[in-house]
Parts: C-alpha cells; structure tokens; sequence
C-alpha cells in the first residue's frame, strides 16, 4: 500500500469545450476507484452513469454517484475511466493508476510512471493486477478452471475456490504431514495424449485423468491441468470415515470442555459426523489434567494426535521440547519431565490445538468462549506490536489471541505480552481524579481536577516545566503531548525508554510499544538525552514542575526526595505507584485495551488500538485529559496557536497530526486498515518467524487486500 | 559409542540414537531416565527426542527385565503351532503372573519374583518356518513346542546356549534343541537343507548346505565376489540397464520393477546417494532374508556394492531389524573381513572408488520396513513414513538425498544378473515375474519351510502339496494366505478369474501377477497355510493384533482403526459378537485402506476385508447378539464372560444397555 500526491489533469473527453483541470491527486493504491470531489463534477459536467455502493471505514455503506467517462493524464500517461463523486480531494485509484501504468516509488513517495516501462505504459493483458507477473496454473476445482499463482498450497488454492476444505494437522505457517487425512480429495492429472500433450475435452480444457485413491491436498501445490474434487461422494466418505476414528477415543463431554464453542472435532462434526456411535469398545484411556509447562494444560484424551504443538515448538519457538510416546493407538503427546514447554511462545500451541487437548492454564474454565466479544487490537508489550484479539465480556477482559499479519507478527505472540493485561484489572486502578488539599489527595470532579492543573502551571515559565511522556502513549496523545508542551512553552519533553532482552522470534528489546510515533511526533529524544536533562534540571532546582503522563519518575532515576522538593508534581496516569503520593494532582487515564488510537512499531507500522471494554470509574481516555488541559490552560476552550479548528474526537486529533507530519498525510484514524499501514520503513530485521522478507510480504498483502 | 556415531554423516548424530541405546541397554540391562538424558546430550537433542524413540521402539525397555530375557512369537503361524500354551508353560514354570494384555501399547514384560526370568510375547520373530520360536536373550530356539517349555529354562541347557550362540547359525541352536526333544526333530528341517526338484536354486544356493560357513573364505572358494570383480570393469549406466532388462521387480512386498527404481537416479547426481539394504524383514509368514543374512552374509554383500559401483553411492546401511542380533553380528564380521580384502572401503579393488557399508540395527517395529518410515528410523526418529508426494526416497530420501531401498533378497538377485546378464536372467520365470523368488511356507502343512523357485514356474498347489508335504494328515486346506500376512487370504474351493481362464487355487502359478489377478498379492512370498481345524475368527484377530501393535499412529484411519478392528474381534471372539459387528469391521477396513500415508493401511485393512469377504459365515455364527453386551467403565475380556460380577453401567440415553445386563446376553 502506498500513499503520494501527484498533480494530475482531469478531463471530459465528451465536452472538448470544457478545459482541463489540472488537480493535486492523492494517489492511494489501497483504494480501487478513484473519486473527485463535487466541484470538480460540476466543473467538467461530468454525467452520473449509476450509483454504487462503497464502504467506508468506519463500516458504513454509503450510495455515491459514479460519474464518467473522465480522462485522466498523469505526465506522458492516460486513462479513461470513471470516478465516484465524494470527499473534498480527488483520489487517485489502483485500477487508474494500474491503467496509466504508473507506481508510487516507495522511498520518495511520489507517483511516477512505471520505470520498467519510462515511454510507453506497459501492462498484462488478461488476467493479473501486480506489477511482476507471477507465474500462474490453471487448476480445475469442483469442474471451474481457475488460475493460481504458482507454489500456492492446493489445499489453499480450494479455499480461494470457495471450498473449504476440512484439516486438523495442517497450519499453513508450519510444515505439513499429512497425518490427519482429513483433507483427503479426489485429485487427478491431466491426460496426456501419445503426442506427450495433454488431451483436450470438447470445452478445449485438458481433460483430467482422476486418481483412484483419495489424495491429501495439504502437501501438495497446485500445478498445470491438475484437477481437484472436493465434495465428491468419495470425498465425503473418507471424511466421515476419519471423522469416526477421531472421535472413538475422543471423550464426549463436550459440554464440560474447555474448547466447546472453537473445537474444530465440534465443527466438523456438524457435517461429516455420524448421530451414533459404532464404537461398542472402551475407550483407550490416556493421562488427564497434564501441567505441560508453567501456562499450559494438557488432557491426552482429547488429543488427536495432529502434532501441530511439536511443530510449532520445533520450527517457530526453536524449542523442541514435545513429542509423542507410545506408539498405535496408545500415541500421548508429552514433554520430557526434565525438559518442560516454558518458553516464552508456548501458548501459541493452545491457539493451534484444534481440539481441547492443549488449554491455557490462565483462561481455562473461566469463560465459554461464545459470550466472548473480540475486539481487534494489538499488543502494547513492547515495539514489535503483535495484532490480536481481546476477548472480552462485560468490560472484562478474558485473554488475548494473536491475530494473522505477515507484515507482524504471523500467527504467533508472546506469552508475556498475551498475558499482560491483568493490571487492567488491578484494584490499584486510579478511579477518579485527586486534587491536593492541603496535605492530602482528595477526589475532584474533572473539572476542577483541570482547573487546578492550569492554575497550578500558570505561575512557572517554560524552561521551569519538564514533561515526561511515554513510549506507551499513543500518537494522538503524544501529538496533544507536544501540543501541551507548545501551550506551556515548554522545551523539557522526553519518553522514557525502556528496554529488555530480545529473542530473535518476535519479542522485541524495545518494551515500549510507541517509540517509533514518539520519534516521528518529535517527543522522544535520541538516545534519551533530554530525559537526562530533565533529570539533572530537577536536581539542579532549574526545573520547578514535572508533569508525568504514564510513567513514575521514581523508576527513571528522580529520587523521591528530589520529587518531594519539586514545587508542582502532575501525575496522568492508570495506576497508583509509589511516586503518586507526591502528586499535586492526579489523573487517572485508560489502558490500551480502554482506548482508541494509533501507534507506530519498531518497523514502522501504523496500527490502531480499538476499544475493547470501558474504562473503570471516572478515568477518561488520556487524549481528551490532554486536550482538556491545553484548553485549560491556554483559557480557551475552541482554539490553540496550534490548533485552528475544534478537536471534538480522536478523529480529529488524527487529522490534525496527519495534516502536519508527512509521513501520516492522506490517512485517518479509522482508514487504517485492521492490518495496519506502513508508514515508514524504519528496520530492516527479518519478518515474523516463517515469513518472508518485508517487500514480499508487502507484495502480497497488495494482492491479497486490495481494499 | 563414538564409534557409533561415526557411522554417520557430519551433522547426522541424530542418526546414532538407535545405537547409542542398544548400547545402553546391552550395558545396563533398561533405558533409565538417566540413560535419555544423557545419550540426547550426547547428540546435542533434546531429551524429548530419545523418550520418543525409546517407547516407539519395543525392544528398549525402561524397567530392567529378568536376568534371562524370554520373547515368545505370538503371530499368527507361531500362535497356531501353539506359542500361547508355550508362553502358559512358561509362565507357569518361572512363577510369573502375566499382566492383561491390550494395557498399553508394549505387550508387557513380566518378571519373575526371583528376577531370574522374564517373559514377553513378541510380533513375528521371522522364522515361521519352524514355529513356534522363542528368543532367550539373543539366541533364537526354533519349534518350541509348548511341552518343551522346561528345556529352555534349566541354567545349564540355557547357559550352553548362550555359548553356542557366539557365532553360530540357528542350526546349533536347533541341534541343542532336537538334542533336549528327540522324536519331534522330524522332516521339517530338512526340506530346507536339500533343494526338492521343483525348486530353482540362485540365491538359496548355499543355504542349509552342509560345511558351508559364513566367512568370506568359504565365500571365495565358492566364486564370491566374482561378479563384483567383473562389474566394476563395467560402465555404470550398463549395469543398471542389465538390471532393468533382468525385469527383476523388488522381492520386500511390493514388487516394484528394481532397474525402473534405480533410474530414478540421475547419474549426474550432485548430492550424495545413499543405498539402504532393508533387512527389517518382519512380515508375518516371510523368513527368507533370515537364512541369507545367517548363512550366506558375503552374498547380500556382493549385490549391494555391485549396487553402491552402479549407483555411485559411497555410503550404504543395511537396516537390520533388531530381533536379530546374531545376523547383525555375522554381517558385521563380514563387512570386515570384506574390509580387510579391499572388497569395500577406499579404493575398493583399486577402482578409485570409495564405497562404506554400515549395519543398522532396529528395534522391533514392523513398520520401519516401510521404505520412508526405515528412512525416518535411520534418521535417529520414530519410524513415521513419510508423505508421497513430496518424499520419494529417489528424490528425497535419508537426510533427502536420493535413496534407493531394496530387499536383502532383492540386492542378492544383482550378483546373479551380473552373472548371467540382464536378458539371460530375464528368461528365468514369466514374462514381467522374471528370476526366481524364495517361497516361505508355514502355518498347517507337513514340511513348512523355504523354497527358491522361478517365478511361476510352481502352482500354489504344487508348492503346499509336493514342496511342503500338504496339508497334516487327516486334514484339508481350508485357506491360504499367499504373501505374508497383509496379502488378501484366498479360500480353498473359491474359483479364481485370472486373464485367461478360470482356476482353482491349487491352480494358481506362484508369480506376482498371477496372485495380483487372484485378488491377492505375491508380497514378500510368505505363505501361510491353514487347514480346515483352524478357527477364521481367532486367525483374523491374530492378524489384527499384530496391526493394532505395529501401526506407528501417526495418521488417523490406520491408528484409530487397528485398534478398533482387535477390539471388535476380541469381543466376538469371546462371545460378545452383535449383528451389526460384521458390516462394522469391513467399514472400518474400508475407511482405513487408501486413506492412509503409508501401505499399512492396506496391509492392515485387507485380512479384515478378505477374511469377511470369504468367510461370511464364520463371522455370522459369532456376530449374533442383538445388542452389545454390557459394557463395565473397565473391563477385561475374562470379565466379560464372568457377567454377573459385572455392574451394568447404566446409560440413560440407551435403555437397551441396561436391559441388556439385566437379561444376561453375554
């Protein structure tokens, strides 16, 4: 995906009367259709040929007048083609940019004609939308022929077909076995004639030798005139039939299992299983109630023995520490007694177990999973940024899961980071602003608690007031941040960095979640320099009041006694510390999982926080605390220097920021996608574990979401 | 042990598993858990790795057995010739109360009070010729009848055993016997010792003859390594072109044409190419690759490196399944002495020409005859086969270079079409079933044993009648199971269509396409007779047993449905037989064959299928109950019969049960 401003030349090739306009475009390759704003309709009395239905961002469906034929020039290049009439900007779509042959260079960031091809614009006929043709084959699925690229997994290629097919072992981001046959399918080759050619049927397509035996499709990739039966009656016995053998051994109590509701033996019940049971032995009976590591649970009964755990253990978290015992029917998965699954990825194998052999020590029993609401987030443990889903219900949240993006995290997140969002929950939770009044912290409305704060800086100049902001914070806070700091005059603004060890899978060693949005919004310092300026100016007297957004000056090197001497000590923050009773005022702010926003990783990606539960008590979401004192403060509730129209939500925040930082123009808040944008290319470390490089992720992401 | 290790290549230490623990264990009698941690350190695994093997393999025991280790085969022929009373006496003899079968996947080993003895039933021994066999330690004892039991134990009779066995064939073994039992010696021994008429001696040449030894002397004097001499003046693309014209097809099971296998070998082969000689032979009713690895050692080794010089391979192992521990020993000297004669190592004969053999030893699991489970074996792993597509072994084999897998029997035919040239040899046999084949018979005939015949040239009645003396006098063929124990079994009296005519099955010419055309399969040549005394039921849960043991679990229909099979034969079996048990087997059978990774599933599958297939009736009579017997949360099956001790187990869903207990059904 890609965003740059190109100045382009509208034209209605109807009305050569009528003369062109030249327009600055946003060219915006995750968009298909372009769009001109209602002026530019009107300027080139543009005709409307239909309505159509968009979607935007927000989830909305709009119907919007698409106009046309309109022509578009970009330097040596044209297109024909029509526009949707919306926004206030005219919007430059894939499928005319892809028309022009035109790119959007990713380092500069300007359109440019396609550099393959300077002179004449140059193009695929026929089928694909990339700019390097991949190779493709023609697959015969359930009698349709379709293309796919090369290497794609057949087993894949039937579910972009439409035909999902049944699995238990295979996990697209780790190897296949093949064990479970469940995706076993009728496949066949084509024939080939004497002549070494393949024969042609009366509907000239090869015709297709079919395979006696059933085939499993998760090994194998697609390849030219293959073709593939998914639902054929053979098909559906040999499911039927493994679907039988699962559940012989399997206990049937799936009332009280931990896995009801997301058991994929549940799912595939539903239409490959059989009302009764055949099964008149007993069962062989296996090891219950195993603690297979500090946070996972095994119960050898339920497994099906798919061995997605050993693989995941094996190939992702390189730490082969489970296998099977026994052997036949009596195979148990187990780890060795002197080697445990502790490793710090070892839950990723309850999110891959398919049935309820594997559970979450910490999630177990704790909730049916169907009264779960999830909400897309991401993970705000540290820079890498892992997409997730927060189970939640009643403004509690339950567990996270990891949630798929290649240009992240794959499939997997870290323990330590799935698991830290209990403090949310902690009763050391800040629940309503505190005021000092004389010696004491008492509850304050907000109002006052705002007033006071705006009373309380208006004595101190500039260069007597330190901000420490936080790496935790998102952009929009951290822009009102540099906002607050403008209004205040003050220079003395820094995160505080924190840091710690690194493995080379997906926990990174930048345990702030923002560092990268600090930096791009210039509240970070390089290398923390400011931040021991702040540290020195409190201890030389300079600085005469601190406000702390998120962080505890005790835990950055302020003595307690050197906080005690500050005149003015703010506290915005989730939790009660030890540095807390200092404060003069205190307020109380929400957690990632409370809270709208963005950040931008350690790879430069923009992602967006979406709210999963409410906040606790009165605390309110830090960037309307923050807007809230800079109207304090500077006594006006419509206007800053900085801010010349009214910031009513974080939308508008975010265009505030967008319109001012480059990096972020043309975006909102709400248009970033579930999967992030890259908004700069800030590291060239490797992808997630069994992903490969950055541009080829990017690629595909290009194919596979064109929006 | 570093010796060990050393047999593999850099960076394949896992490889060294297997040997490391038979190591172990000859040292320290068990595997301790100790023993798992350090022998994974040692090649830098991880514990996890070595537990695997040591419970996939049933040979590692993990508690220390008696200090006289008895493994009775209960497969089929052995059971019939009466292995379980044997392993009765036996029990009784050493006081040992054996545990229930079917508790866990090992059948258990249990030891006597005093630690002087223990016992275990084992899967076929490979020597169904002279059923029924027993192993003590590592000698085997060949035609145990039950009454001989007592001759095993005595500590003097045991202890001349043992030194017998140093280096010696199972014939000493078998004098010791037929010196402690002295009518029942009797004619079987000796249709393996003189070749019968209708046979056709290639291979078999110098088995059971008289003064012949294993060493490589007695193999010179008889022109060994001739052909090897002769092969390696010859180009290496005309060897494997003799050896695609001999029409030789693979002697294991399948029948795979040989010369098309080893085409798949480019002969501008960048990575190494390894050739592995499968000796695991243990398929029920097959004991030919025995004699050859016993007896005549030097001419499996002269047809794998004439193999290695045609193929370019520099590094062969002969995967020798661990129950014989003595042929292991034999090739190991032999490889030896080959090694002294520049017969193999560098330079071989002066040729430039670097060739190593290496003997691996398994550890009693029937599957790791399956090409790519062997693979997976050698590679230090559990023996789970391996995915075709991708893994072919000629692609991507042992550490994925290509790899050709052949039969001992196989690799031993290569010495003789050197020697008679590929056309030559192909006019032995039938046209597409060319040489000739070693014929195991077993099971309820008069003279059980091996044969060497041209492909063909015998018929199934020919064969049983005159080579193996027919059926026990006073009884009739009842049924044949013609290729080892998954081949399908064929019925006597059952009328067979092959291409061109009808025929009985005394009819029927002993090749690989006659059979196939029959409805069976020649597979490895292992012929199981049984006669008109013999129960269908009890044989077929014999066969399921051995399955439901040897399955390795790793794909679903084969895992689940083993079991499944020997669980619903040993209910009918022990009169717990309903109406709908029949229709249940075959579908489960039917479910398992074609669905699974490897060729197990069929081999498992088919008895079922054919035994129900031919035997309706029997089945019928024991499937008769309307309703399943009652069934205890755990039960036994000697419980089962002794019902009233037996609370029914109540399930509301399915008041039929209960009335089922009450009214005593079983």
């Amino acid at each position: 995906m890609g965003f740059a401003y190109a100045k382009i030349e509208l034209r209605n090739p109807r009305r050569a009367d009528l003369r062109p306009m030249s327009v600055q475009a946003l060219a915006d390759s995750g968009a298909n259709w372009s769009c001109i704003p209602e002026h530019v309709r009107l300027q080139l009395e543009l005709e409307e040929a239909e309505r159509r239905e968009v979607i935007l961002a927000d989830g909305t469906r709009k119907s919007i007048p698409y106009v046309g034929p309109l022509e578009i020039r970009f330097e040596n290049r044209l297109s024909f083609g029509g526009a949707l009439v919306m926004g206030d900007q005219v919007l430059l779509g894939a499928i005319s940019m892809e028309d022009m042959d035109v790119v959007i260079e990713p380092k500069s960031r300007k359109l440019s004609v396609n550099p393959a091809s300077p002179n004449v614009a140059s193009g695929f006929v026929g089928q694909t939308q990339s700019l390097q043709p991949p190779q493709t084959v023609n697959v015969q699925i359930n009698g349709v022929w379709r293309q796919f690229p090369k290497g794609t997994r057949l087993i894949e290629a039937c579910e972009q077909a439409g035909s999902y097919v049944p699995r238990y072992c295979y996990h697209k981001k780790l190897s296949s076995p093949g064990n479970c046959r469940m995706c076993l399918i009728e496949m066949g080759m084509p024939k080939v004639g004497p002549d070494r050619k393949p024969q042609l049927g009366p509907d000239g397509k090869p015709e297709i030798n079919w395979m006696p035996r059933p085939q499993i499709c998760c090994a194998t990739d697609v390849s030219e005139g293959l073709g593939v039966r998914t639902h054929s009656p053979m098909v559906e016995e040999c499911r039927r039939g493994v679907m039988e053998f699962l559940l012989i051994n399997h206990p049937l109590d799936c009332p009280i299992c931990d896995q009801a509701g997301e058991c994929r033996l549940q799912e595939f019940s539903v239409e490959y299983g059989r009302q009764d049971s055949r099964f008149l032995e007993n069962k062989v009976k296996k090891p219950k109630n195993i603690e297979l590591g500090p946070r996972v649970t095994l119960d050898d009964e339920r497994c099906i023995l798919c061995s997605r755990c050993i693989r995941f253990s094996k190939e992702i978290a390189k730490d082969d520490v489970l296998g099977f015992v026994d052997r036949g029917s009596f195979s148990t998965l187990t780890a060795h007694p002197g080697k445990r699954l502790e490793n710090n990825y070892s839950l990723n194998t309850v999110d891959i177990c398919p049935v309820g052999a594997l559970t979450s020590s910490d999630f177990r029993f704790k909730m049916r999973i169907w009264f779960l609401k999830e909400t897309k987030s991401f993970c705000t443990s540290c820079a890498t940024g892992c997409n997730t889903l927060i189970g939640t219900r009643e403004d509690a949240i339950y567990r996270q899961t990891p949630r798929e993006n290649d240009a992240v995290n794959s499939c997997w997140m870290c323990d330590y980071g799935r698991l830290n969002f209990d403090y949310l929950q902690s009763d050391r939770r800040l629940l309503e602003p505190l005021v000092r009044d004389q010696d004491r912290l008492q509850p304050a409305t907000w109002s006052h608690a705002l007033q006071s704060v705006a009373a309380l800086l208006r004595p101190f100049a500039g260069w007597q007031i330190a901000i420490l902001a936080s790496g935790r914070m998102t952009n929009e806070e951290l822009w009102l941040t540099a906002r607050l700091a403008e209004s205040l005059g003050a220079t003395l603004i820094d995160i505080v960095p924190r840091s710690g060890p690194a493995d080379d899978i997906l926990l990174s060693a930048d345990r702030n979640p923002n560092t990268s949005g600090a930096r791009l919004l210039r509240v970070a310092s390089e290398s923390a320099t400011v931040l021991q300026q702040i540290k020195e100016s409190i201890y030389s007297g300079q600085v005469q009041a601190l406000i702390s957004l998120g962080e505890n000056p005790l835990e950055c090197g302020i003595a307690p006694e050197q906080l005690a001497r500050l005149p003015l000590y703010i506290a915005m923050d989730l939790l009660s510390n030890n540095s807390t009773s200092y404060a003069s005022v205190v307020l109380p702010s929400l957690g990632f999982a409370e809270k709208r926003g963005s950040m931008i990783n350690g790879k430069g990606r923009l992602q967006r926080l979406n709210r999963a539960v409410r906040g606790p008590g009165e605390a309110r979401d830090d960037w309307d605390i923050l807007r809230s004192l800079i109207q304090a403060i500077s006594g006006n509730a419509s206007a800053t220097s900085s801010q010349p129209a009214g910031t009513y939500t974080i939308e508008d925040v975010f265009r505030q920021m967008s319109e001012a930082v480059p990096e972020l123009s043309g975006l909102t808040l709400s248009r970033i996608s579930d999967l992030g944008v890259q908004v700069s290319n800030l590291d060239k470390t490797p992808g997630p574990p069994g992903e490969p490089a950055q541009e080829k992720v990017r690629e595909r992401e290009l194919e596979k979401h064109p929006q | 042990m570093d010796e060990a290790i050393g047999h593999y290549p850099a960076g394949q230490k896992r490889s060294a598993s297997l040997p490391l623990l038979h190591l172990w264990q000859e040292q320290f009698g068990f595997i301790s858990d100790e023993a798992v941690t350090w022998i994974a350190a040692k090649l830098e695994l991880e514990p996890i790795n070595i537990l695997e093997l040591v419970t996939f393999y049933p040979m590692f025991r993990q508690a220390p057995a008696g200090r006289k280790h008895l493994r009775v085969c209960r497969t089929l022929s052995c059971a019939m010739a009466g292995a379980y009373p044997l392993m009765e006496k036996l029990a009784g003899l050493t006081n040992i109360e054996r545990e229930h079968q079917g508790a866990g996947m090992h059948n258990p080993i249990s030891v006597s009070p005093d630690g002087e003895y223990s016992i275990e039933f084992v899967e076929c021994l490979a020597s169904c010729g002279t059923a029924p066999v027993c192993m003590v330690d590592d000698a085997l004892y060949e035609n145990v009848a039950p009454e001989m039991a007592g001759a095993l134990l005595p500590p003097t009779l045991s202890s001349r055993a043992e030194r017998g066995t140093s280096h010696a064939t199972p014939g000493v073994t078998r004098e010791i016997l037929r010196s402690a039992q002295d009518d029942k010696a009797g004619g079987e021994i000796t249709a393996a010792s003189s070749p019968q008429a209708l046979e056709r001696r290639l291979i078999f040449q110098n088995i059971g003859r008289q003064g012949y030894t294993t060493d490589i002397d007695c193999y010179l004097r008889n022109g060994g390594y001739e052909q090897l001499r002769k092969a390696i003046t010859m180009p290496r693309s005309q060897i494997v072109s003799e050896v695609k014209s001999s029409g030789l097809r693979g002697r294991g099971g399948a029948g795979f044409p040989c010369g098309v296998k080893w085409s798949f070998i480019k002969p501008d082969e960048k990575k190494p190419v390894y050739l592995i000689c499968n000796a695991d032979e243990s398929e029920p009713g097959t004991f030919k690759d025995r004699y050859i690895i016993h007896q005549d050692p030097h001419q499996l080794l002269e047809g794998m490196l004439i193999s290695c010089f045609a193929l370019n391979v520099h590094t062969a192992y002969i995967y020798i399944r661990g129950e014989f521990p003595e042929g292991a020993k034999i090739l190991e000297r032999a490889i030896e002495e080959a090694h002294a004669r520049n017969l193999l190592g560098r330079d071989m004969l002066g040729t430039g020409f670097d060739v190593e053999i290496y003997i691996h030893r398994g550890a009693g699991a029937y599957i790791c005859g399956e090409e790519t489970g062997l693979i997976e074996s050698l590679e230090g792993k559990r023996a789970y086969p391996r995915i075709k597509p991708p893994y072919f072994p000629a692609v991507l084999g042992l550490y994925m270079c290509p790899t050709i897998v052949n039969n001992v029997e196989t690799l031993c035919h290569v010495k003789h079409i050197i020697a008679m040239g590929g056309a030559e040899y192909a006019r032995l046999g039938r046209p597409n079933n060319t040489g000739t084949r070693i014929v195991c018979v077993s099971g309820d005939v008069v003279r059980p044993g091996y044969f060497e015949i041209e492909v063909g040239a015998v018929t199934m009645g020919q064969l049983i009648n005159e080579m193996a003396g027919g059926p026990k006098e006073g009884r009739k063929v009842k049924a044949v199971i013609p290729g080892g124990s998954s081949a399908k079994v064929l019925r006597a009296g059952e009328r067979f269509k092959l291409k061109d005519r009808e025929m009985t099955l005394d009819e029927i010419p002993m090749d690989f396409d006659s059979l196939a055309a029959a409805g069976s399969m020649a597979g490895s040549g292992g012929v199981i007779v049984m006669d008109d005394s013999r129960d269908m039921l009890w044989a077929l849960n014999n066969i399921n047993e051995f399955y439901a043991h040897e399955s390795c679990g790793q794909c679903t229909p084969c895992r689940e449905g083993s079991l499944w099979m020997k669980k619903i034969t040993d209910r009918m079996l022990l009169g717990g037989g309903v109406t709908q048990d029949p229709a249940t087997l075959k579908d489960v059978a039917d479910n398992i064959a074609g669905k699974t990774i490897c060729a197990f599933g069929e081999a498992c599958a088919w008895p079922t299928q054919s035994f129900l297939e031919k035997f309706p009736n029997e089945f019928a009579t024991r499937a008769e109950k309307p309703i399943p017997p009652p069934l205890p949360p755990e039960y036994t099956p000697g419980e089962l019969i002794a019902e009233d001790e037996i609370a029914a187990v109540s399930l509301a869903h399915d008041p039929g049960w209960e009335k089922a207990g009450a009214a005593g059904t079983v």
